[in-house]
C-alpha cells in the first residue's frame, strides 16, 4: 500500500522497458483508435442485411473491431514512456489555418487511462449487446461511432477538435437510446440531448473565451493552456467548463439525464455511457481547470468539493428511496463521479492522482453497478424491488457480479476502486476536509442503500408472485465479468506484475506507473512547499 | 455451519479469506495497509453473516452488518486520511515520534483523529451502540459464521486499538477521559441490555461486547495513566474472551437447535439431557466472566447460561432432545483455549511477552479481588434462579419486550423524521429535475425534438435542402453581392 501512496510524481524515473517494447510503432496510432471504429461503422451501415441474414457477422465484425482496437491500444499502453511529462503519440496536421485549428492528437497518463477505459468499455458493450435482435446493423454502427467520437474527445489536443468530438458523441448515443431503449426511451433521449447539448454549449463558450483571451490565433491546447490569462477570465472559463463537466459526469444538479438514460438504455449503451462517455466530464475538468488554470482551480475547489458531496449524498438518498432497481443502479452510478471530482477539488498531487485512477475505476464501477441492475431486471422480468427477492440462489452469476459491483462502489480492497478512493481521500483531507467528510458521509448512505438492495433483491426470501427468472447469458456474464475483471486486475496489480525476482514488468507495466506520466506536470503548481524539519 | 446448509465452498472460502484479512490487520504497521485489510475483513464479514441465501430474516438482519460497521469503517478511513493530511505519513513507525513535533500539528487535529479512529475501531469491536450488527445476526446467521466473526473482530480490533493508543494519548486529557467514558458506558449498557430479553445468543453477544468494552477501556486507561503497565492487560482479556464467546455461541446453538427454541423460558433440563453442551456453556461463561472480571458482564453471561443448564423441561418433548456427537468438539476446545488465556492473563510473563515490556507482578489481593467479583456474580445469579427462575425469566422477558418496543419506536422515529423526509426530498427531486426544471427542461425537450426531427428526415431531401442553403450562403457572401 505504501508504494501506492508514495509513488513520486515530481520526479518520475524511467521504468525498465516491458519485454517486446518497440516491436510495433505507428505514427498514426491515435488516429487508428479513432478512425478504425468510425470507418467500420460506416462500412457496417452499408452492408446489405436483408431480414437480418448477416446479423451474426455484423456482431462479429463489431466485436473484433473493438478487440483489435483494444489490442492496438494495449501496444500503445505497454510502450508508453512513463517517465515523460509530455504528450506522446502526437499527431499534428494543420486543418483550418485561418482560425488556428489543427488536427492535433496526443495523450499523457490521464489520457492513457481514459483510452484504456474506453477500449475495455468497447469490448464490454459489444458483449452486452449480443442479445440485440432488431436493426442489428444500425445498432452496431452507432455503437462504433459512439466509441470513435469518445476516443476522439479523449485524444484531442485542439479545443476545436475536442468540441467537435464532444458534440459528435451525443448523436449516436441518443439515437441508440431512442432506437433500442425501454418504454421511456424518447424522454430519456431528449434529456440526454438537452443536458449534453447544454454541456457542449458551455464547452463552446469556454473554449471560445479561452481562444479570445489567448490572442485568437490558435485553438491548440498547448497554446491556450500556456497563455497568460487574467484570473477573471480563468474564472469565467472554469465555470463554463464545470457546467460542461457536470452535465456529462453527471454532477448534481445537472444530472437530470442520468436516471432515465441509464435506466432505459440497453446494457451495451449503459456501458458506453457510464464509462468513458461520462468520465469525459472529469477528464475535461482535469485538463482545462486543474491542469491549466491553477488560480481558478484554487478559487473554485470548494465549489467542486461541494458538488462532489451533494452528488454522492443525493445519489445515496435517492437510491435508498426508489423501488425501481434500474433507477437505483443509475443513481449509484453517479457516486464514482463525485469521488473523482473530490480528488480534483483537493488540488493536491495525491488527490489528482487518485482522480486520474478514479477515471478508470469509477467508470468501471459505475458501468458495473448500472449494467448489473439492467441485466438483473432483464433476467428477472421486472424492475420493481417490491417484487424482486431471493434471486441469489437462482441467478448466482448475476448475484456475484452484483455483489462485486456493490463492493467496488464502496471501495473494498482487491478491487482497483480502493486505491483510487484511498488516494482521493488522503489528498482531499488535506485541503478540503469538510468536503471530504461530507463525501464520506454520503458514501455511508450509499452503503445503506446497497445493503437494502442486496438484502432485498439477492439474499432475501424469493417472492412467489414475481415472474420467472433466469441467470445471465454467456454474453451478459462476460461483459459484467470483463468489467469486474479489469477492476480486480488493477486492484491486485496496480503497479503491474513483475517477473519473479526482478523489476521487469510481466505482460502489464502497471496502470499506476503509466498514469503517472503527465500527472507531475498537471499537479506541479499544487505541490506544497516541504515543511522545515522540526526542532528536536 | 450445519452440514445440511448449502454453499459450503463459499462459506469456507470466506472464512479463510477473513482469517487472512485478520492476519493482515494484526501485522500491519502501515495505516493504509491496515485499512485495506480492514475493509476486506468487513466485506467478508457481511458475506459470512448473509450466508443463508433465500431466507428472509437472515438477509434482513445482515443488512445491518453491512451498513452499520461501514459507517464506522468510513470513520476509520477519515481518521487515517486526516492524520496523513497533517503528517504526510501513514506508517506508525514514523508517525508516532512526530505527533507533537511535526510543523503545524495542533491538539485539535489530534482530537479529531483520535475520535475518528476510536469510532472506527469501536464499530468493528461491536461496542454499544455499534453492537447491533453482532446481536442482530447472532441468531439468524450460521452459528459458525457468527462465532468466528465475533471472535476474530474482537482480537483484531483490540490489537489495532492498542496500537493506536499513542495517538489518543497525544491528543489531550479530556479526549482520553471521553474515550474512557465511552468504553465504560458501552460496557454497562451492553451488560444491562443483555439482561433484558430471553434470547441466549443475543445475550452472549452483548456479554462479549461488554467484556470487550472493558478491555478497550483498560487499554485506553492503561496507556494514559500507566504506560507499559496494564494497558496490555486489556488485550490479554479480550484474547481470553474471544474463543470463549465463540465456544459459548456454538454450544448454545446446539442446545437451541435441539430444543427448537430461542427463548430461555422455553428451555430447560439441558444439564440432564445435553450434558456436554451445558458443560461447555458453563465453562465458556466462566471464562467470559473471569476474563475481564467485570461484575455486570459476568452477571449477564452467567445468568443466561445457568438458566439453560439448570432449568426444567418446557415447551418441547424432552425425549426428542439429544446431544449431537459434535457437541464434544469445538465448544470444549474453545473453552479450554479461553481458560488458558485467562490464566495466562494473570501471569506477568504473558503480558511481558505480548508487549515486550517487563511488568511488575500484581498483588495477590488484587488478583483475589478481581476473581472474587465474577464468582460473586455467578453465585448471585445462581441463587436468584434457584429461588425463583420463573420470576426472573418473566422479568427478563418483560424487559426484553419493553426494550424491543423502545428500539422499534426509536427506529420508527428516525425513519419518520430523518430517513423518510430526506429520501423523499431526494425522490421528489429525482422526479422533478428531468420533468419540471423550467428552462432547462424546455431546452432539453426542444433540442431533443430537433434531434428527433433531424433523425426522421429522409436523407436525400435533407442533403438537397442543405446544398441549396449552402449555395445561397456562398452566393450571398461572394464578392459583389455583399460589400
Amino acid at each position: 500500500m505504501t508504494p501506492l501512496l508514495t509513488f513520486t510524481m515530481a520526479t518520475p524515473t524511467p521504468a525498465p522497458p516491458a519485454p517486446g517494447a518497440g516491436l510495433f510503432t505507428s505514427p498514426f496510432l491515435l488516429s487508428l483508435l479513432i478512425w478504425v471504429p468510425a470507418i467500420v461503422a460506416v462500412a457496417l451501415a452499408f452492408i446489405p442485411n436483408h431480414r437480418g441474414r448477416y446479423d451474426v457477422l455484423i456482431k462479429q465484425i463489431a466485436f473484433f473491431t473493438n478487440l483489435g482496437t483494444l489490442f492496438i491500444f494495449f501496444i500503445a499502453y505497454s510502450q508508453f514512456e512513463n517517465f515523460l511529462p509530455t504528450m506522446q503519440y502526437e499527431e499534428k496536421v494543420s486543418w483550418l489555418p485561418a482560425i488556428g485549428v489543427t488536427y492535433h492528437l496526443g495523450i499523457d497518463g490521464p489520457g492513457l487511462v481514459m483510452l484504456l477505459l474506453s477500449g475495455i468499455a468497447g469490448v464490454a458493450s459489444v458483449l452486452a449487446s449480443l442479445g440485440v435482435r432488431e436493426r442489428v446493423r444500425a445498432y452496431f454502427a452507432l455503437l462504433l461511432l459512439a466509441q470513435a467520437s469518445v476516443n476522439g474527445a479523449i485524444a484531442s489536443r485542439d479545443m476545436f477538435v475536442l468540441l467537435l468530438f464532444w458534440g459528435a458523441s451525443i448523436v449516436p448515443i441518443a439515437l441508440l437510446v431512442i432506437g433500442w431503449g425501454g418504454p421511456r426511451r424518447i424522454s430519456a433521449a431528449w434529456r440526454l440531448v438537452g443536458y449534453w447539448g447544454l454541456g457542449t454549449g458551455a464547452l463552446a463558450v469556454g473554449a471560445l473565451a479561452l481562444y479570445a483571451a489567448a490572442g485568437g490565433t490558435s485553438f491548440d491546447m498547448d497554446t491556450l493552456f500556456k497563455a497568460t490569462i487574467s484570473p477573471r477570465v480563468q474564472l469565467g472559463v472554469s465555470v463554463a467548463m464545470i457546467i460542461a463537466a457536470a452535465t456529462r459526469l453527471p454532477l448534481f444538479p445537472l444530472h437530470g439525464w442520468a436516471r432515465d438514460v441509464l435506466a432505459e438504455s440497453p446494457p451495451g449503451v449503459v456501458v458506453v455511457v457510464a464509462t468513458a462517455a461520462s468520465r469525459l466530464g472529469a477528464f475535461l475538468l482535469l485538463r482545462t481547470i486543474i491542469g491549466a488554470e491553477p488560480a481558478a482551480a484554487h478559487l473554485l475547489s470548494p465549489l467542486l468539493a461541494a458538488l462532489a458531496a451533494l452528488t454522492v449524498g443525493y445519489a445515496g438518498l435517492a437510491a435508498l428511496r426508489t423501488i425501481d432497481i434500474r433507477h437505483a443502479g443509475a443513481y449509484l452510478a453517479m457516486v464514482p463521479g463525485g469521488l473523482t471530482v473530490l480528488g480534483l477539488a483537493a488540488v493536491s498531487p495525491l488527490g489528482i492522482a487518485g482522480s486520474v485512477l478514479g477515471l478508470f475505476t469509477g467508470g468501471l464501477a459505475a458501468a458495473l453497478i448500472a449494467g448489473a441492475c439492467v441485466t438483473l431486471s432483464d433476467r428477472a422480468q421486472t424492475r420493481s424491488m417490491a417484487l424482486l427477492g431471493g434471486l441469489a440462489p437462482r441467478m448466482p452469476n448475476v448475484a456475484w457480479l452484483f455483489t462485486i459491483a456493490a463492493l467496488a462502489l464502496l471501495g473494498v480492497p482487491i478491487l482497483a476502486s480502493f486505491a483510487s478512493e484511498v488516494m482521493t481521500f488522503f489528498g482531499a483531507f488535506k485541503t478540503q476536509p469538510i468536503g471530504a467528510f461530507a463525501v464520506a458521509a454520503g458514501l455511508a448512505v450509499c452503503a445503506v442503500a446497497l445493503a437494502v438492495m442486496l438484502g432485498r433483491v439477492l439474499f432475501g426470501a424469493p417472492n412467489p408472485d414475481a415472474p420467472g427468472v433466469s441467470d445471465a447469458s454467456l454474453g451478459e456474464s462476460w461483459y459484467l465479468g470483463l468489467l469486474a475483471g479489469a477492476l480486480l486486475w488493477v486492484g491486485l496489480f496496480p503497479g503491474g506484475p513483475k517477473i519473479p525476482g526482478t523489476e521487469v514488468p510481466l505482460f502489464d507495466p502497471g496502470l499506476i506507473n503509466q498514469m503517472s506520466a503527465g500527472i507531475s506536470d498537471i499537479s506541479s503548481p499544487y505541490v506544497l512547499p516541504t515543511p522545515a524539519p522540526a526542532a528536536q | 455451519m450445519g452440514r445440511s446448509e448449502p454453499g459450503a465452498a463459499r462459506f469456507h472460502a470466506a472464512v479463510t479469506a477473513l482469517l487472512f484479512a485478520a492476519s493482515g490487520m494484526l501485522m500491519s504497521w502501515d495505516l493504509a495497509e491496515l485499512l485495506g485489510f480492514w475493509f476486506i475483513g468487513g466485506a467478508l464479514t457481511y458475506l459470512l453473516l448473509s450466508h443463508r441465501w433465500g431466507v428472509a430474516e437472515p438477509a434482513a438482519r445482515a443488512r445491518v452488518a453491512l451498513a452499520l460497521p461501514f459507517l464506522s469503517d468510513v470513520c476509520l478511513l477519515s481518521g487515517i486520511a486526516w492524520l496523513y493530511a497533517r503528517y504526510g505519513t501513514q506508517s506508525l513507525d514514523s508517525l508516532l515520534p512526530i505527533l507533537h513535533t511535526n510543523p503545524g500539528w495542533t491538539t485539535r487535529s489530534l482530537v479529531v483523529a483520535s475520535v475518528l479512529l476510536f469510532v472506527g475501531v469501536a464499530g468493528r469491536l461491536a461496542l454499544w451502540p455499534f453492537s447491533s450488527w453482532a446481536t442482530q445476526t447472532a441468531v439468524t446467521a450460521p452459528p459458525a459464521a457468527s462465532a468466528i466473526v465475533q471472535g476474530v473482530w474482537s482480537v483484531a480490533g483490540i490489537v489495532v486499538l492498542y496500537r493506536l493508543t499513542p495517538i489518543f494519548v497525544a491528543s489531550n486529557q479530556r479526549t482520553m477521559q471521553a474515550l474512557l467514558a465511552a468504553c465504560g458506558v458501552a460496557a454497562v449498557v451492553a451488560a444491562v441490555l443483555g439482561i433484558l430479553g430471553n434470547e441466549p445468543r443475543r445475550a452472549i453477544a452483548l456479554a462479549g461486547s461488554a467484556v470487550v468494552a472493558i478491555g478497550a477501556g483498560v487499554v485506553i486507561d492503561g496507556a494514559y495513566h500507566h504506560p507499559a503497565t496494564f494497558g496490555i492487560a486489556g488485550v490479554a482479556a479480550v484474547l481470553a474472551v474471544a474463543p470463549a464467546r465463540a465456544g459459548a455461541l456454538l454450544a448454545i446453538t446446539t442446545i437451541a437447535n435441539a430444543m427448537r427454541t430461542d427463548d430461555l423460558a422455553d428451555m430447560g433440563d439441558a444439564w440432564r439431557r445435553m450434558r456436554a453442551s451445558s458443560g461447555a456453556v458453563l465453562a465458556c461463561a466462566l471464562v467470559i466472566g473471569l476474563a475481564a472480571s467485570g461484575a455486570l458482564a459476568d452477571g449477564v453471561s452467567s445468568r443466561s447460561k445457568i438458566g439453560i443448564a439448570l432449568g426444567e423441561g418446557r415447551a418441547f418433548d424432552p425425549d426428542r432432545v439429544r446431544e449431537p456427537q459434535e457437541a464434544r468438539g469445538w465448544p470444549y476446545w474453545l473453552a479450554v483455549a479461553g481458560a488458558a488465556f485467562v490464566v495466562a492473563s494473570l501471569i506477568t510473563g504473558w503480558l511481558s511477552f505480548l508487549d515486550g515490556t517487563k511488568h511488575p507482578a500484581p498483588s495477590l489481593t488484587a488478583v483475589a479481588l478481581w476473581v472474587a467479583v465474577p464468582l460473586i456474580g455467578f453465585a448471585a445469579c445462581a441463587a436468584t434462579y434457584l429461588r425463583n427462575k420463573d420470576g426472573a425469566l418473566g422479568a427478563s422477558a418483560v424487559g426484553g419486550a419493553w426494550l424491543a418496543r423502545g428500539t422499534s419506536l426509536l427506529f420508527a422515529g428516525v425513519d419518520r423524521f430523518l430517513v423518510a423526509p430526506t429520501t423523499d426530498i431526494a425522490r421528489r427531486l429525482g422526479d422533478w429535475i428531468p420533468a419540471g426544471d423550467g428552462a432547462l427542461g424546455r431546452f432539453a425537450t426542444t433540442t431533443g425534438q430537433l434531434a428527433l426531427g433531424a433523425a426522421r428526415v429522409p436523407a436525400l431531401p435533407l442533403v438537397i435542402v442543405l446544398a441549396i442553403a449552402l449555395a445561397v450562403v456562398f452566393a450571398l457572401v461572394a464578392p459583389g453581392v455583399v460589400r
